[in-house]
């Protein structure tokens, strides 16, 4: 090949190679702009979201007070000790120091190690939480020298009154799984706690407050390099019960050992101002992380620790319930206060015999007598007259057979049996001997004790329609004006005014002398299995066989407000284990009432 | 042994060194310094301070290459090449494992790769093989075969490593050569559809970790932590870096760790990140200009020894920039080769050292003919 050709054929070559490498050239350049320009934002975003990740903030619990600003439940500051060790040589070493420090358990090394083991990202391990104030300090004069251990606070929830309040209250707990959605991104925090029953559950969203944000810069390991910005959380509302917690303790001391429940209300404004359940339970144990054992024996108990008896207690009301059966033969125009009926200590119903209490019977009594002396004979005529409907209208009126309206998880609304009740469950016909039975509240009525505090609130305060509240910042929740003739409402008055203050009362053993201060109200005994033997002694069967005691009452009478009902389970007789509770309950209240703490921190105003 | 008027010719030769040239290859440098010392996170004495003494000896070197006689590069050229194939079976009795490869062998306190040292061998000898290719020859096919030796003895040593990217590289280097020796292309046809047919059979035979870059790159979602990670997060760093960049130090992705081997493979990513599409401009403007330069020797020298080095650097050079900007941005599998002056490696600057020293030598040479070079060879 001549010079000439192989100098035409090297620059052939050289131009093809120089081709190839310019048009590798161009393919670069374009996939640069492709990625830089084309998707530039694409991937700017995700440049950002590798390095930039949010974190949120848990914000702190509202706190719940009574109404003079004493606390029922607060956040205490939890110190907790952890661990990032990436070898587990590493932690042992950490943690075998940390064992001489703190008193580790052979469980809690076992437990931190194996957390260490399972841990995907860097996350600190928890060794042990709510440390001591003497564990702190020795472990701050420590912690130079233990570079894998940091100390962190957090927040837990304290009950001051532990089982004194604990139904009212309530408790927080975990999130479960079931409650959480996706637009709610602080519920799936690991920390977080929410209401699970009580008022904690039922005021949830004003006590949560607003999570906080914070984003921080992580590297690959996902380890935080610095902060970039930050939202501070809001805290949760503080809530001001109506509660008054000296009155509480009192309801607590008065139930004793007892199991049953007690209501105090306002007759006027609704203000609930004590409500008590025994047994009860430490919700500060719930806080902390229920052990099993604790939880096992609230479980087993018979007197159940963990139903609020006071709105899920469901029970015949007994003669507390002759009050809706006057009204109701009263309003009927059947009955009128003078109308007299004699007891002989049976009522016929055709040829079926009803039993008065009381062997032997009262005698001729009209209503105010039969109310003082709970003549079971009266009121089974007046039943009988004013017919079950007439009976179950007055009790619906005075807020029987309906949900209180708390919102407290667990209230019960009772039963106001009916023929059209009875229908709707299915179970039949009505027959005539039900509404006798209804006339004296046993058979298939059901009332909680807040139930009757609510009726003996509306029978008290002039048969407005009062509902229950609990927090100070509420308004008053009036539903209007019973129908019903005043005078009516004044013989009933008077009824009770005699169970309590005259010796025919099946209470006066439980008066009070000082009229300032004097009560008036029902007692009531319901019937947990029937009488066997006539005249059976409570005191001799075995107490889950024993009648519940009731007693629902009201003061000062000369202007009343407030009013209170007691329920003692398997208590025995109203009169004798009800009524002195109930009078005591009012008396307190009363004396309370005129020797008012100064508020620690004025409670909210409806504005 | 080398006489005053030796050193008199050495000098004179210098004096010829085209300016341009070393300018390019000290502002790449340079380049190569900066990126290092923001890889390190603003520490110069991590990758930037060794990276500079290599530069230095590998700017001696270039001085040395450039200056030698035409003969005495001649004579060189076997003799290198025989070094380098020593070494490599030095690195197979006595090599260090790194990175799960037996690669570096220690020589002298130092570690010497040998397979980039074998870069500017093959290119040595190859050009001193082909320079008088007659290429009348009718069945010069059979010219093929002495080159295909040549290339084939170290391109099985350099797999045995293993290493896939640096037998790659020799390999295209070769061909390259005999490309623009001027060897009939159809011979090429044969053996390019001889290799592309063999592609199964040697998909069967790569080690595990290489079927798996090629089943990543195919796909990199599919194994986003794992072994398409580190594309994914170049994609990502590169992307957004815009025009200017995020600014030096600045790359979020880079200094985060979030790439890894960012001093090396992924250099050309944190420098796009950081600088922009306008630094990528200018990195390959300078590497354009490199190119040309070698190119037009390659198609212009007068002595056949001259264009064959030319265009041998050239393809070096070219394949090294290609096959890693494509691979960090996703265009062809991961395969692990350096960026000319940027990525950090002692043993590759020196050998792109070499090569810019080589280049300089042909460009002083560049009117000599063949019967100067041939009478001393």
């Amino acid at each position: 090949m001549r010079q000439q050709e192989l100098q035409r054929l090297i620059s052939r070559r050289a131009l093809i190679f120089g081709g190839v490498q310019a048009a590798a050239g161009v393919a670069l350049l374009s996939r640069l702009y492709y990625l830089q320009f084309v998707h530039g934002a694409e991937f700017k975003t995700l440049a950002e979201g590798n390095r930039a990740k949010l974190q949120l903030m848990i914000p702190p619990r509202g706190i719940i007070a009574d109404r003079y600003g004493v606390e029922l439940a607060t956040n205490h500051v939890n110190y907790r000790v952890l661990l990032d060790a990436d070898k587990r040589a590493a932690a042992r070493e950490a943690l075998q120091q940390l064992e001489t420090l703190l008193q580790l358990t052979e469980r809690e090394v076992k437990l931190a190690l194996e957390l260490i083991a399972r841990r995907k990202k860097a996350v600190p391990v928890l060794v042990r939480e709510h440390l001591t104030w003497e564990e702190v300090a020795r472990l701050q004069f420590h912690l130079p020298e233990l570079p894998l251990v940091l100390m962190d606070e957090g927040t837990w929830r304290h009950y001051p009154f532990a089982d004194h309040a604990s139904h009212l209250i309530g408790y927080v707990g975990k999130v479960a799984e079931g409650e959480v959605q996706d637009d709610q991104p602080l519920l799936k925090l690991p920390d977080m706690k929410i209401g699970k029953n009580g008022v904690e559950l039922r005021y949830e969203e004003r006590l949560q407050g607003k999570a906080g944000a914070k984003q921080i810069e992580v590297n690959a390991a996902g380890s935080p390099v610095r902060e970039l910005n930050r939202t501070p959380p809001v805290a949760g509302d503080r809530l001001d019960l109506t509660i008054d917690s000296r009155l509480q303790e009192y309801a607590v001391e008065k139930l004793g050992e007892e199991s049953g429940a007690i209501v105090v209300m306002d007759v006027n404004s609704g203000e609930v101002l004590a409500l008590a359940s025994m047994p009860a339970f430490d919700p500060n144990e719930f806080s902390k992380g229920i052990k099993y054992d604790y939880y096992q024996t609230l479980r087993t108990d018979k007197k159940i620790p963990l139903m609020n008896k006071a709105i899920a207690g469901q029970y015949p009301p007994g003669s507390t319930f002759k009050m809706i059966t006057g009204l109701a033969g009263l309003k009927s125009g059947a009955f009128k206060a003078s109308t007299r009926v004699h007891c002989s200590g049976v009522f016929y119903l055709g040829n079926r015999p009803f039993r008065c209490w009381k062997k032997g019977g009262h005698g001729t009594v009209d209503m105010a007598d039969a109310l003082a002396g709970s003549c079971d004979t009266y009121f089974y005529t007046v039943a009988r007259e004013a017919g079950i409907d007439a009976v179950a209208d007055i009790a619906h009126a005075f807020g029987l057979g309906q949900k209180p309206g708390l919102g407290l998880i667990g209230e019960k609304q009772g039963i106001v049996p009916s023929p059209a009740w009875k229908r709707s469950v299915g179970r039949g016909v009505w027959n005539p001997g039900e509404t006798i039975n209804t006339g004296i509240g046993q058979g298939d009525t059901l009332t909680t004790p807040l139930q009757l505090a609510i009726m003996g609130s509306r029978i008290a305060n002039g048969g407005k329609k009062i509902w229950p509240r609990l927090l100070m910042d509420e308004a008053e929740k009036i539903e209007g004006q019973i129908d019903i003739d005043p005078e009516h409402l004044a013989v009933i008055r008077e009824g009770m005014y005699r169970v309590t203050n005259t010796p025919q009362g099946t209470a006066f053993g439980s008066t009070i002398a000082d009229a300032h201060y004097a009560f008036a109200g029902k007692t009531g005994t319901s019937q947990v299995r029937r009488l066997l033997v006539e005249g059976q002694d409570q005191k001799k069967l075995p107490w889950e066989f024993r009648h519940h005691a009731w007693f629902v009452g009201y003061a000062p009478v000369h202007a009343p407000k407030y009013c209170c009902s007691v329920i003692i389970e398997h208590g025995g007789g109203g009169a004798s284990a009800a009524a002195p509770v109930a009078r005591d309950m009012l008396l307190k209240v009363q004396q309370l009432r005129e020797d008012p703490p100064v508020p620690l921190q004025p409670a909210a105003r409806p504005s | 042994m080398i006489g005053m008027a030796t050193l008199k010719r050495f000098m004179r030769r210098l004096r010829q060194l085209h300016p341009g040239l070393v300018l390019v290859a000290l502002l790449l440098g340079a380049f190569g310094i900066l990126m290092q010392y923001s890889a390190a996170g603003g520490d110069f004495t991590v990758f930037a301070l060794p990276q500079t003494m290599k530069l230095l000896l590998g700017f001696g070197l270039m001085l040395v290459l450039a200056g030698i006689s035409g003969g005495a590069l001649l004579r060189f050229s076997y003799v290198y090449y025989g070094a380098c194939i020593a070494l490599l079976v030095a690195v197979e009795v006595a090599g260090v494992m790194g990175l799960g490869a037996q690669r570096w062998v220690g020589v002298g306190g130092a570690n010497l790769q040998p397979s980039e040292l074998m870069k500017i061998g093959i290119i040595l000898v190859l050009a001193r093989y082909l320079q008088h290719i007659k290429l009348s020859y009718p069945h010069h096919f059979v010219l093929l075969i002495v080159p295909s030796i040549l290339t084939l003895v170290p391109v099985a040593l350099i797999l045995h490593q293993p290493n896939l990217g640096t037998a790659t590289i020799v390999s295209v280097i070769a061909f390259a050569m005999c490309f623009m020796a001027g060897i009939r292309w159809w011979y090429f046809a044969g053996t390019l559809s001889a290799g592309a047919a063999a592609v199964p059979v040697i998909f069967h035979f790569l080690h595990d970790y290489q079927k798996q870059r090629v089943m990543t790159f195919l796909n990199p979602d599919s194994d986003p932590l794992g072994a398409g990670y580190n594309i994914i997060q170049s994609k990502i760093a590169i992307g957004s870096g815009g025009f200017f960049g995020k600014g030096l130090l600045n790359g979020s992705q880079g200094q985060l760790d979030f790439l890894p081997e960012k001093q090396t493979d992924f250099i050309f990513t944190m420098m796009t990140e950081e600088l922009g599409f306008f630094g990528a401009l200018l990195l390959l403007g300078l590497y354009a200009w490199l190119l040309r330069f070698a190119m037009q020797l390659a198609a212009t020298s007068r002595n056949g020894f001259g264009r064959m080095v030319a265009a041998g650097v050239a393809a070096m050079f070219f394949i090294h920039m290609f096959i890693n900007m494509a691979m960090v941005m996703g265009m062809i599998p991961c395969v692990g080769v350096p960026l000319p002056f940027l990525s950090y490696g002692g043993s590759f600057l020196l050998a792109t050292m070499m090569a810019i020293g080589l280049l300089q030598h042909v460009y002083i040479h560049r009117h000599q003919t063949m019967a100067r070079s041939s009478k001393i060879g």
